[in-house]
């Protein structure tokens, strides 16, 4: 039980570091669009930024906390694990939606042009789009009268598509993830996702 | 309403006597660009606005009777780079939506020599309207090319607009020593009419 508490605290540590590791990209891997702003600008964007980076490392914990990995269950418990999972997801779903607030807010609110060289933006609207209904169906299931396999048809169908379009998404919309380590890291984060879904996916 | 009639009579002839020797010439805007081009601490960044349009009423023979009206709208910014771009359409620059064209308003033309002409008006960028005297070249129109039906011709016009005169930015990144001042603009046309 003593070893569970330290192991539990231990898995509460690593999340806080990755976290806290992931939010200073912004800081120590500016992209040039930050040197054009001031002020209050300046740290709407800079939180922009931030909020979109913890909605990525909330979303990349979502699957960990749903792959049924044996150690983390033994560690935390199942039932635990899916309470993190339901209360992991509302919080990732408020930072998604105050993200493109500030970074919209950074440019007091002018919304970019329907233009194709715009496309990593409007992935990030998709993804948006698709994440309300998403996080929704998943709060409101049993008030909206959805059947459960329904449901988890649904959540397990387009939980994959979320993570593609959040990297296509992170890849391509900030220079801070062009190269360096924070290419690196979020290319070793994809391939960590791609292992825990083929792992629930084959047989 | 007899008196409102005749004005309006008046106003039609006056407006068609007017240009009534000048040709109408519609953009080629395949073949037109509006330029600019600022300095960047130390670089000249150069930059497009791919939609504009124009109303042109212009016959080298009688260039007092011809007429420019060019509007630009500001979304179309285009400097290669989107975040960019976006900024310049904020109010730390164009504030587009609330500012949406900048527009110039031709009220003389007059002939320097060969085919060099001066061209006088009003320009209003953002809540600013300033006189602006321009040159242009005026290519001779030729049968085009391509259509055997058209007239084709050219005109290049090349100005400096000190930006801030037109609140474009509140000086805040000349005084950083980022963005110039004086913002080079050069405007080449085809444009085409029917034989």
């Amino acid at each position: 039980m003593k070893n569970n508490s330290f192991l539990r605290l231990t898995g509460i540590f690593v999340f806080g570091v990755v976290l806290y590791a992931a939010c200073t990209i912004p800081f120590y891997f500016e992209s040039p669009s930050m040197y054009y702003k001031t002020g209050m600008d300046r740290l709407m964007l800079r939180s922009g930024k931030i909020f979109g980076i913890i909605t990525t490392v909330l979303l990349l914990f979502q699957v960990v906390l749903a792959s049924r990995l044996q150690v983390l269950n033994q560690v935390f418990t199942a039932k635990k694990l899916f309470q993190y999972h339901r209360t992991n997801g509302l919080i990732l779903f408020v930072s998604a939606m105050i993200h493109p607030i500030l970074i919209l807010g950074a440019d007091h609110f002018v919304f970019f042009p329907f233009e194709s060289r715009y496309w990593p933006e409007f992935i990030g609207v998709f993804l948006l789009m698709v994440l309300l209904p998403f996080v929704l169906l998943s709060v409101w299931q049993k008030k909206l009268g959805l059947n459960y396999n329904t449901w988890k048809l649904f959540h397990k169908t387009l939980a994959p598509v979320i993570l593609i379009l959040l990297f296509i998404h992170a890849m391509n919309v900030s220079r801070s993830f062009e190269s360096g380590w924070p290419f690196y890291l979020l290319s070793a984060a994809g391939l960590i996702m791609v292992f825990l879904f083929a792992r629930r996916a084959l047989p | 309403m007899k008196p409102l009639f005749k004005f309006f009579i008046i106003f039609i002839l006056f407006f068609f006597a007017s240009t009534a020797n000048a040709f109408q010439w519609d953009i080629d805007p395949d073949h037109s660009e509006v330029r600019f081009e600022v300095k960047h601490i130390h670089a000249k960044v150069s930059g497009q606005f791919t939609d504009f349009k124009a109303d042109l009423f212009f016959n080298p023979d009688t260039p007092d009777q011809g007429k420019v009206d060019f509007t630009i709208a500001v979304k179309s910014v285009n400097t290669h780079n989107g975040k960019r771009d976006n900024h310049l359409r904020s109010k730390d620059f164009f504030d587009s939506d609330k500012f949406p064209n900048m527009t110039f308003h031709s009220s003389k033309i007059t002939h320097i020599k060969d085919n060099l002409y001066a061209l006088e008006g009003m320009m209003t960028i953002k809540d600013v309207t300033q006189k602006m005297n321009l040159e242009f070249i005026f290519f001779a129109p030729q049968q085009h090319p391509f259509d055997t039906q058209k007239w084709v011709t050219g005109s290049t016009t090349g100005f400096v607009v000190p930006r801030l005169d037109f609140h474009v930015g509140d000086g805040k990144f000349l005084k950083m020593g980022v963005v110039g001042n004086e913002v080079d603009v050069t405007i080449s046309i085809e444009a085409l009419r029917d034989k």
